[in-house]
């Protein structure tokens, strides 16, 4: 097992060693996948994509310039080729906002014999999917990955106090959205 | 506290995000606001449903394949960027568009706009004033098309005579006559008043 820390990897990788990116890569892929497939929930577009942030991180490897941890600038990377597919996929679907038709289709107590966490599972992951793009990222990272609110910042470009915000708009649009489904009288 | 706030808190305590000091304050007001306390129930009930989806990981055998792939293209030469020229397209789009707007301007201005035949007339492009007037000291036709043009400027900037209103009453010889001595003399006292002439007492 090679025991090379990171940042020599990268020196490595920045002087042309393709095995010291494909170390580099073996190290961090599973977290990048996980990243990726918690905002795009698609087997298919993660590995386009988490194949486009590893070749996007190789070659701006010069501009890496060590202050962070390479963890949390490639995952930093991932964190931004998804927004921009789930963007550029808003745009094309023609809606970047929440969309009540998720939701109105149709009712908890539905014909099929589905458990009722089940079918809120589904709603919820059709609701998230549904939220404007940074409000879903947040959501994915803190809530999926675990990721605290500093990791998250971090990925995302922006403050602690953008990533509780955003969470917290968030949480309103889901709840309110969700509240047929929810159980409560 | 105000619910909006605690809202805000519960969504950070959730996270684990929330300071121990608030935390206390945050579980005072959820102790005496059903509301709130509801709110919460929601949001642990989405947080559960959200944890109980099948793991983000891969299939088995995925990772060699993806790592073969991701050599081939590590091995391709890079594509050009698309950014240099994409901008610049759109730099020229929004030139052309700018140009657009500078002749139809020019068109509205020139042409279009009330008065601008008259000073299209004899405005030679891109003179001062100065050296118009200048050319007019040389120039007869232009010094009489230039007098035309200050005179109509005044006379549109002079108000006229509402030609609604009747001739002034003081141009009537009969008003004058049909007056009191009484009220000529308060008329001219308060025309003496208004232009500071006159005799005063």
């Amino acid at each position: 097992m090679d025991e090379r820390p990171d940042e020599v990897l990268v020196q490595e990788a920045r002087q042309g060693s393709r095995e010291a990116f494909a170390e580099l890569v073996r190290r961090h892929r599973q977290k990048v996948y996980r990243i990726i497939h918690s905002m795009t929930r698609d087997a298919s577009d993660t590995d386009d994509l988490a194949q486009e942030a590893f070749l996007a991180a190789y070659r701006s490897l010069e501009s890496f310039n060590m202050k962070a941890r390479f963890s949390t600038w490639l995952y930093r990377i991932s964190v931004n080729t998804a927004l921009s597919f789930l963007k550029k996929r808003g745009r094309e679907k023609g809606r970047a906002e929440f969309r009540d038709d998720l939701i109105d289709s149709g009712s908890p107590d539905s014909p099929e014999e589905r458990s009722v966490r089940h079918e809120l599972s589904a709603r919820i992951e059709e609701a998230v999917g549904a939220l404007p793009p940074h409000f879903q990222a947040s959501f994915r990272l803190v809530a999926d990955q675990g990721l605290s609110h500093a990791e998250a910042a971090q990925m995302l470009g922006c403050s602690e106090n953008t990533v509780s915000w955003r969470l917290h708009k968030a949480r309103k649009l889901l709840r309110a959205r969700l509240e047929p489904f929810l159980g409560r009288s | 506290m105000r619910c909006d706030k605690a809202r805000r808190w519960v969504s950070d305590d959730l996270d684990g995000a929330l300071p121990a000091s608030r935390k206390a304050r945050l579980e005072g007001h959820l102790a005496g606001c059903a509301d709130c306390r509801a709110y919460l129930g929601d949001l642990e009930l989405i947080a559960d449903g959200a944890r109980s989806r099948p793991a983000d990981d891969p299939p088995p055998g995925y990772w060699p394949d993806f790592g073969r792939r991701l050599e081939r293209r590590l091995a391709s030469p890079a594509p050009p960027a698309r950014t240099a020229p994409r901008l610049g397209h759109r730099r020229w789009a929004w030139a052309g568009a700018a140009s657009l707007v500078v002749v139809a301007a020019a068109i509205y201005i020139g042409f279009l706009r009330p008065g601008a035949e008259q000073d299209a007339a004899w405005f030679p492009n891109g003179s001062s004033l100065a050296s118009i007037l200048l050319e007019a000291e040389d120039d007869p036709d232009l010094a009489g098309r230039l007098d035309r043009m200050v005179s109509a400027s005044i006379e549109e900037l002079t108000v006229g005579p509402d030609e609604d209103i009747p001739a002034p009453f003081a141009d009537d010889p009969l008003f004058w006559e049909g007056l009191s001595e009484e009220e000529l003399r308060f008329i001219a006292s308060e025309l003496e008043a208004e232009t500071d002439r006159g005799v005063r007492p």
